[in-house]
């Protein structure tokens, strides 16, 4: 026998017996954590979102969109909803719901592109039998060639498979949110926004004014101008599939939000892609039969106006407001056709 | 699969544990169970290279095998040709169409051929074992043997570089022997203290030290971010690599297997020849008895003596990386390998603070050149660290550097830990236990951070 396994043969002090102990104590303790782990997750459902039976705690308290909208997301409280991202962000849920007579939910995720956006609509007509409304706040991230899914999105947290959910909900992040949903039962933190609003406005300056920049400094800014072909819109098509498995009768709007004037496209290839893209979504609202296009990404006096904007993409609550009367308009009949404003 | 992965800690390992020791009474079956595991451990990454590997080792066994029949030492010089080719090709071809390309001054096309994940490792031992051969100390063994000897997953990745006859004649022990449930208890352990330095403290590490380093390679740092990262980056080297050893060493012994030792607390050395014998200890090794020796060593005179320790020295920085800045730091180390002989030669001992300070010092200034992707960044950092650079910077986790520092320099290294724990107490099982539970709960946050000696 060589060195190494001479080496082995240790002196043992203790009898085989009270290693054996050792083992079995370390198998159970550790097998035992992690089965109490899986159960707080499953019982907790610390995302709310409905896939076992659970505890069946009311409400979350989540701030973060991507994961609050778990929750909001497959409400039964809602019938309508706005998806999007930042661009969509500010419309408010609640004065939609009184200007349409519906109740919406505000599911938009700042950062979002196209993919978590379908993944948001997915799971929002996966659960809601009877849809009232769908408002999709689309920017170019829609008009890519290659859309890109965000490496930090949830998916598992809105795809069809419980198994993926389970397996990756197996985590200390889960169950810090499980102990985040367990805080909120006691009333220890502050429950998240009912309808998923979240006002960007907030915390601003009472005299804030948005300087635009100087003209040499301005810049295509749209998100993905090279990926802009011209050919091709997967995310498109996608979304397209998605709206047709729904019934004819759900009102579709999809509207273009403004940006300031700076961000506007100026290479005339562009602004060509741009328009076919528009030209695209604004057909998918097309059969819906109170459905509509608006398009506030156009020069205009609203676009050229600073003072409308927090920054060069971030419209103000004025604009919103706006946008919103446009879209009640939309989905009550008032104006089917595609828009340009 | 990577050790620390929850599909490797729940699944992979209790399957293959079990299927080991449900045929445990039988040599055979057993062996066919671990290379039948490590097959499908090794195919997870990529399964286009287990095709590569089971050729290497194949090819190599023939050939060693050929050599048995005929005598013809041309046997195992191809063998050697063979396994160098490989690494030729899978790892260093792009590297020497780049350097190429530098000397002929016009542009050559590039393979980008997809690293195979631990070639450097496995061809290594094949060449071991070759030269072995070829010096009268190895014999032949059956191919199901040898195949699990450079296959075995434990070490297959990342090491510890182990040869034949460490390993071979391990295989034919009944792994429930004597000792059976100890050698379980102290894998568990040794597991879940790698695990936890992985995943606690190398990981956290590498969310200081990444950012930095990129930074460095766009713009000189500040004063304290520059030892914000070299520190940080020697801790995250050390934890990293040493956890995975330990894991390994820990996998290995729940197959009642026995792995080398590959580090022994590296960071109290008070010289550099000292540093070598604490870390990568079975690639020290394997340098010394594969290249230093036959290159001359330190009986053939002072010139050949220098031109050994610096040839072998930027070898082993090549066997690193397929880059000069690797070669630059092996030879930094043979330099300063050189200069510490002629120190010890002079027979006059510096303070050992002073020893210890000058050796990390010099060690440090190593780490920045081989983390840096350049050598533009790394002269950029060096000057950072004595203030070339501007004062000022921001140092960030200090807390977390102090643990790892006092981790580094407390726990004893692997084989020491084996020896030492010499009581079963039952405290000491359950928090191991909630600790490992804790490192899969904690490992679940997001996809599992490779191992930074993977690469190698």
């Amino acid at each position: 026998m060589d060195a190494m396994t001479q080496r082995e043969q240790v002196t043992d002090a203790a009898p085989e017996a009270a290693w054996r102990g050792f083992v079995a104590r370390f198998v159970a303790i550790f097998v035992g954590a992690l089965a109490l782990a899986l159960a707080l997750i499953v019982l907790i459902d610390p995302y709310d979102s409905g896939r076992f039976p659970s505890l069946g705690l009311a409400g979350i308290a989540d701030d973060t969109q991507r994961t609050a909208n778990v929750s909001l997301g497959r409400s039964g409280k809602f019938d309508a909803a706005i998806f999007g991202n930042s661009h969509g962000q500010l419309l408010d849920p609640e004065r939609l719901s009184q200007a349409t007579g519906l109740s919406f939910v505000q599911l938009a995720i700042p950062g979002a592109n196209a993919p978590e956006q379908m993944a948001m609509i997915h799971w929002f007509v996966r659960h809601h039998a009877r849809i009232g409304a769908i408002v999709l706040a689309a920017d170019d991230r829609w008009c890519s060639a290659d859309p890109q899914p965000w490496k930090w999105f949830p998916f598992w947290l809105y795809g069809d498979s419980d198994i993926q959910y389970l397996r990756t909900a197996f985590s200390a992040r889960t169950l810090e949110a499980a102990a985040r949903r367990i805080k909120h039962v006691f009333g220890l933190v502050h429950p998240s926004d009912p309808r998923g609003y979240d006002d960007y406005e907030r915390g601003l300056p009472p005299n804030y004014r948005f300087v635009p920049p100087p003209v040499a400094e301005r810049q295509d800014a749209l998100a993905f101008p090279v990926l802009l072909d011209g050919r091709s819109f997967p995310a498109i098509d996608r979304l397209a599939e998605q709206l047709a498995d729904l019934p004819a009768r759900v009102p579709v709007a999809i509207l273009f939000p403004p940006r300031y004037v700076s961000d506007l496209p100026v290479d005339p290839d562009v602004q060509a892609v741009l328009a076919e893209c528009k030209s695209r979504l604004a057909r998918l609202t097309v059969q819906s039969p109170r459905g509509g296009f608006l398009d506030y990404l156009v020069a205009s006096p609203m676009t050229r106006d600073p003072g409308n904007f927090e920054d060069a993409e971030h419209y103000r609550a004025p604009v919103a407001r706006t946008l919103e009367r446009a879209i009640a308009e939309v989905l009550r009949g008032q104006g089917a056709e595609s828009r340009v404003r | 699969m990577l050790f620390q992965s929850q599909g490797f800690i729940l699944v992979f390992l209790p399957i293959a544990v079990a299927a080991y020791y449900a045929v445990a009474g039988a040599e055979r079956a057993r062996q066919w169970v671990l290379i039948a595991a490590s097959l499908v451990f090794y195919g997870w990454w990529d399964a286009r290279f287990i095709a590569l590997l089971v050729g290497q080792v194949g090819g190599t066994w023939l050939l060693a095998y050929g050599h048995k029949q005929t005598g013809r030492a041309a046997f195992l010089y191809a063998g050697v040709a063979l396994n160098l080719a490989s690494l030729a090709t899978f790892k260093y071809l792009d590297f020497l169409l780049a350097s190429a390309e530098w000397l002929v001054d016009f542009a050559l096309p590039r393979a980008h051929i997809l690293l195979p994940i631990g070639i450097s490792f496995f061809s290594f031992q094949l060449i071991s074992y070759l030269v072995d051969r070829m010096r009268g100390d190895a014999p032949i063994y059956a191919f199901r043997p040898f195949a699990l000897f450079v296959m075995l997953f434990p070490h297959l990745i990342a090491g510890p570089i182990v040869r034949h006859n460490e390993l071979i004649p391990q295989f034919a022990l009944d792994p429930r022997r004597d000792g059976l449930w100890r050698r379980l208890a102290v894998g568990l352990m040794l597991f879940t203290l790698g695990f936890a330095k992985k995943v606690l403290l190398a990981d956290k590490l590498a969310e200081v030290v990444d950012p930095l380093f990129t930074g460095a390679a766009a713009h000189p740092l500040a004063l304290a971010d520059a030892w914000n990262a070299a520190l940080a980056f020697a801790f995250q080297l050390f934890l990293d690599f040493s956890a995975y050893t330990e894991m390994a060493i820990g996998i290995a012994l729940l197959f009642g297997l026995l792995l080398p030792e590959n580090f022994r607390r590296p960071y109290l050395a008070t010289d550099l020849r000292d540093f070598w014998r604490r870390w990568h200890i079975s690639l020290s090794n394997f340098i010394r008895d594969y290249l230093y020796i036959p290159l001359g060593g330190s009986r053939a005179g002072p010139v050949r003596y220098v031109l050994a320790t610096l040839g072998s020295m930027a070898l082993c920085g090549l066997w690193h990386g397929a880059g000069w800045t690797y070669v630059a730091w092996g030879a930094w180390h043979g330099i300063g390998l050189v200069c510490c002989r002629t120190w010890q030669q002079l027979a006059r001992p510096m303070p050992a603070a002073l020893a210890w300070l000058l050796t990390m010092a010099f060690v440090l200034a190593g780490w920045v050149l081989f983390r840096a992707g350049d050598f533009t960044t790394a002269a950029s950092m060096l000057a950072s660290l004595v203030g070339l650079n501007g004062p000022g910077g921001e140092f960030r986790g200090a807390g977390l550097i102090v643990v790892s520092a006092l981790v580094s320099a407390l726990i004893p290294s692997a084989h020491e830990i084996k020896d030492g724990l010499q009581w079963p107490r039952p405290a000491l099982a359950a928090a191991a236990a909630m600790l490992a539970a804790y490192c899969v709960l904690e490992v679940g946050r997001g996809p599992p951070l490779s191992f930074i000696y993977f690469r190698f």
